[in-house]
């Protein structure tokens, strides 16, 4: 028990720490009562002035989701609209769910044609580049409407914040964590693993055992650089540094290649996964549910969602055969550094309905809204429900890694990295034999050019 | 494609015909021909004259985010070509898409060209079947078949690696990575680039052979010509106009080959894949770069317009004919 207040307690730090640098924008000035935290639906729209009475409004509200909401929280997108509804009888709510690849060339698309949707929502990562142009509707002074805007997690809401100015919502957030296979792994338990090397003994040992061509024991894609770089993190290295504004690509480092090494070696001793796919393709967890993977790295909700019914896309022979545990780090003291993700909704600046949006967006992150996030294996977006998701047995390892993050240079060019490639093609070109200290100079290169560039 | 006779002569030659010249012709009956054509130039504009004006146009600016938002364009000239043209990487890529291109429409050509021969040899059912075959795969919805050959060559669960290791024994590809090595990848590609180009390189050649006059053949074989030398001196010369044009076509489409290489590749082709296509998309949607992106495409759209030329000379040339 006292364990998991501690937990809490960590992770809180460590969430607010490995926000931006942001001051918090506009929480504190704003004066309109905050939302109280409940789960009422009381109608933020009214409290600002709108053109139209609520009742009266009428058109369509276009909202983009990530795919991640169709299958995880159908439920809480049904209720959400239906509270909005309630305000707004004769909008229509028009939710589309996009795919993460390929949202923003959509986006940008739709922009350039004035069709923009009226929320969309935003990786914490992909952010920046679009705040630093202006895209997004400006909220400061909103928001106190939107429900635990005092209690946000300041790492997540820190992505969706410049120069003090508030441009999104957080959503949620989500760390990863080990989900292996109790029955296999049996006598050599992951869990007692003090240190990554203890780890990569007992996928070893798992591996020696399967008779199996096409068995990983711990199934690592070899693009699968959010993993990857937590290594290069855990090992106190970077991807990038800044100097003064100025960025440098890090990656040739001694610590991050030393970081590197780790990894390739644990791909190397126990990943039959080809080199050159992401952890999407095939989805990582669908690898688990066939038996052909003894452990993966994934996020929160994935552990309940391979357990579940066939129907649901589950494969209930697992029931009961599958922990979950933080990846352990370098040394026995300290986890692996985690990727701390997520996800901010935020309003285009094109949008012709703000008000409409704000409400919806209040509907969507309600208390209620966030527990159901939580049962679905996400971490919240306020702190006054860590308690919550560390209480939650599969999510409690979760929270546990959460402690040492890591979070993408805070570079309004990020994006452009992650688009282009730079880390997917470094890694599958490590995998496939080329030398990490020839890989990562090439990619700093790139890195180094692409966070510098101008607008 | 009732040519009857020499066929070089009655193809190839441009006699210039006066068959404009009934004088006569009230005047107003002359605009009659442009009020025809009028909407099929309209629309041909519309939807493919905006756009490659807005491509050539985006070529000369720079283009982002900022641009997108702002609604306010900076015209830079030259320096996305200067920027492209400076860029090792750039020529790289331009030179293996013309080698990916001449080794894809070589194949298909070639393919093409023996298997329409082979239909002429064989029974009825047999052509029934075979064109059957073909209907089916041409009918077959890019990323369908792109599809079906991911999991053909699937490294996991792939049927090929099976195949090779339990049915003919041929070593152990279990666990084979058909596109660890760039050069095997690309002919994995390639094998889907021409199977999906074939049938209509076959029904379009078949058909083309079916128009050579079967006495001419008969003659050149009884005057003791090699098969190989009737069709060089035969059946050639009928065929080559149809020829070019279908080799102009498949240069037009094996060289802008783009879904085949990012689906299969997962949206995610790592440089040694890169076509002029896929490093025009990843600057314009990956980085953000659409004016750089651009000036990639024109660079290709310059490079097919020489291609288009037989092309277009051939289809002129077919006009005046009839």
């Amino acid at each position: 028990m006292k364990a998991r207040y501690l937990t809490v307690a960590g992770l809180a730090a460590a969430l607010a720490v490995a926000g931006c640098s942001s001051s918090g924008g506009g929480t504190a000035n704003n004066t309109t009562s905050p939302s109280s935290g409940g789960s009422s639906s009381s109608s933020p729209a009214s409290q600002q002035p709108s053109s139209a009475a609520p009742n009266s409004a009428s058109g369509t509200l276009t909202v983009w989701l990530q795919v991640d909401a169709q299958k995880g929280w159908p439920d809480a997108v049904t209720a959400a609209n239906t509270a909005f509804n309630q305000k707004y009888p004769n909008v229509k709510v028009d939710v589309q769910y996009q795919q993460w690849n390929d949202h923003l060339t959509k986006f940008d698309t739709q922009l350039a044609a004035g069709t923009a949707p009226d929320v969309i929502e935003m990786g914490n990562t992909e952010m920046a580049k679009y705040m630093a142009n202006g895209a997004f509707a400006d909220l400061t002074n909103d928001v106190g409407q939107f429900p635990n805007s005092d209690t946000w997690l300041q790492g997540l809401a820190g992505s969706a914040q410049l120069d003090g100015k508030t441009y999104g919502v957080p959503y949620y957030a989500g760390a990863r964590a080990v989900i292996y296979r109790t029955d296999l792994y049996g006598s050599n338990d992951p869990s007692k693993a003090a240190t990554v090397d203890d780890l990569i003994n007992d996928c070893k040992a798992v591996q020696a055992a399967s008779k199996d061509k096409a068995f990983s024991a711990f199934y690592i894609p070899g693009q699968y650089w959010y993993m990857a770089m937590g290594f290069v993190y855990g090992n106190g290295g970077a991807i990038a540094t800044s100097d003064g504004g100025k960025w440098t690509g890090a990656l040739e480092s001694s610590q991050a290649q030393q970081g590197l090494q780790k990894w390739v070696d644990l791909v190397k001793a126990c990943s039959k996964a080809p080199a050159n796919t992401d952890e999407a393709h095939p989805n990582q967890y669908q690898v688990f549910e066939q038996n052909t993977a003894g452990a993966i790295y994934d996020a929160g909700w994935v552990p309940g969602y391979v357990q579940g019914a066939k129907a649901d896309g589950g494969n209930p022979d697992l029931k009961g055969k599958v922990g979950v545990m933080a990846m352990p780090g370098f040394t026995a003291d300290k986890g692996m550094s985690t990727f701390l993700g997520g996800s901010d909704l935020a309003i285009p600046a094109t949008s012709k309905h703000t008000d409409w949006a704000e409400a919806w967006v209040s509907a969507f992150t309600t208390t209620d809204e966030q527990k159901a996030f939580i049962k679905a294996g996400n971490l919240p977006n306020t702190t006054s429900l860590l308690a919550d998701a560390a209480a939650d047995t599969n999510l409690a390892p979760y929270a546990k890694a959460a402690q040492n993050s890591w979070f993408t240079p805070a570079s309004k060019n990020w994006v452009s990295v992650e688009k282009a490639n730079v880390l997917k093609n470094m890694l599958t070109a490590i995998l496939q034999g080329k030398s990490i200290d020839s890989q990562t100079k090439a990619a700093d290169q790139q890195i180094t050019q692409l966070l510098n560039a101008g607008a | 494609m009732t040519a009857v006779g020499t066929p070089r002569d009655q193809l190839m030659s441009s006699p210039p015909r006066a068959r404009r010249g009934k004088a006569r012709r009230p005047a107003m009956l002359g605009a009659v021909p442009y009020l025809l054509m009028a909407p099929a130039v309209l629309v041909i504009l519309a939807v493919l004259g905006y756009p490659l004006f807005r491509l050539i146009e985006l070529s000369f600016q720079q283009y982002g985010l900022k641009q997108i938002l702002s609604h306010k364009v900076d015209w830079i000239g030259f320096s996305n070509y200067q920027s492209i043209f400076a860029d090792s990487q750039f020529w790289e890529i331009l030179l293996r898409t013309l080698l990916f291109t001449a080794v894809n429409v070589a194949l298909t050509m070639v393919f093409g060209m023996l298997v329409a021969l082979l239909l002429r040899k064989t029974s009825a059912w047999a052509r029934w079947l075979v064109n059957f075959g073909m209907i089916f795969a041409w009918a077959t919805p890019v990323v369908v078949a792109i599809t079906i050959f991911e999991w053909i060559f699937d490294q996991q669960y792939g049927v090929l690696n099976w195949t090779l290791t339990h049915l003919f024994h041929v070593g152990d590809f279990a666990q084979h990575d058909w596109f660890e090595n760039p050069v095997v990848g690309l002919g994995v590609i390639t094998a889907l680039v021409v199977w999906g180009a074939l049938p209509f390189v076959v029904i379009s050649l078949y058909a083309g052979l079916t128009q050579v006059p079967k006495e001419l053949e008969e003659a050149a074989r009884v005057d003791g010509a090699s098969a190989f030398g009737v069709f060089r001196n035969v059946t050639y010369p009928f065929l080559r106009p149809l020829l070019l044009i279908v080799t102009s076509l498949e240069i037009i489409w094996d060289f802008g080959v783009f879904n085949q290489v990012y689906i299969m590749l997962h949206a995610s082709p790592t440089p040694p894949y890169y076509l002029m296509s896929i490093y025009s998309y990843i600057q314009s949607f990956g980085v953000g770069k659409y004016g750089l992106g651009s000036a990639v495409a024109v660079v290709m759209v310059i490079i097919l317009l020489i291609a288009a030329v037989g092309y277009v000379r051939q289809l002129l040339r077919i006009g005046e004919v009839e």
